[in-house]
């Protein structure tokens, strides 16, 4: 599979959240994806028990191993839901309408769970190496 | 209550052979937690593992938004990111990364059930930049 580039924006910004310092700050990559898992942009009704979004396990060794980039984000109104790796540890929480972005490693999955009900959550998985 | 706006965009044009990616998120965030810092760390080194919050995250679920960006661009300096679970300041989790940044790479993740996160450079000396809002008192 040909490599890929996948272009990343992040934009912060705050003129309350310190008294005598306002933040205003955007920051760009440019991703190579070369992993043989990539997974677009899905959307998952989940459960309160933990379910994988990778339909493989993570592999490869580059940049600590078994590397991807994972965009997530909670489709729900009111309830949050939670993301483990491979160890069942929870290590995100995303109340609703919020989102996150980061390279996993280390694991072999990703996990997500709600904290009740059946929210919807969407994703993308993007295996490096 | 403070107000933080975050925007994140993600694009390709070659990921996929039928379609192209392109969408942005935002969000409007409002952080309570007595805890708001912005830091800049260099890191100590392979097999040391380096703090970055002053005290212990608390409030329900110990939740916090946490943006982070390696400064370095360098091949092969990257960070280990990994949650402090247990007591404050005592490390109890062998090393178990959630995330890592290469050279030059960032992550936004509102992070949950931890006293804090712990940085470990795989080589080198990085030098990681952060914001880390705690969510709630």
């Amino acid at each position: 599979m040909a490599n890929a580039t996948l272009k990343a924006t992040f934009s912060i910004s705050s003129t309350d959240l310190f008294d005598s310092v306002n933040l205003s700050k955007t920051v760009t990559d440019s991703l190579t994806i070369d992993g043989d898992n990539r997974q677009g942009l899905t959307t998952m009704t989940t459960s309160t028990s933990y379910a994988d979004i990778n339909i493989e396990a993570l592999a490869g060794t580059t940049g600590g191993g078994r590397k991807a980039y994972v965009y997530a984000k909670n489709l729900d109104s009111t309830i949050d839901l939670l993301f483990a790796d491979d160890g069942n540890t929870a290590f995100a929480k995303l109340a609703p309408g919020e989102f996150m972005f980061y390279p996993t490693a280390d694991n072999t999955k990703i996990q997500v769970k709600s904290v009740s009900g059946t929210p919807r959550v969407e994703f993308l998985l993007l295996e490096v190496d | 209550m403070a107000t933080v706006n975050v925007t994140l965009s993600l694009s390709s044009t070659d990921l996929f052979a039928k379609q192209t990616l392109s969408f942005t998120e935002t969000d409007s965030l409002s952080p309570a937690g007595d805890q708001q810092l912005i830091g800049k760390l260099y890191l100590t080194g392979d097999g040391t593992e380096d703090q970055i919050s002053l005290k212990a995250l608390a409030g329900t679920d110990n939740r916090a938004y946490v943006y982070m960006k390696n400064l370095s661009t360098t091949t092969g300096e990257f960070v280990e990111v990994s949650a402090r679970r247990s007591a404050w300041v005592t490390d109890s989790t062998a090393d178990d990364w959630f995330a890592v940044l290469g050279p030059g790479e960032f992550l936004f993740i509102p992070v949950c059930d931890m006293y804090n996160i712990d940085l470990e450079a795989g080589a080198g000396n990085p030098t990681v930049e952060y914001i880390l809002m705690e969510k709630s008192q």
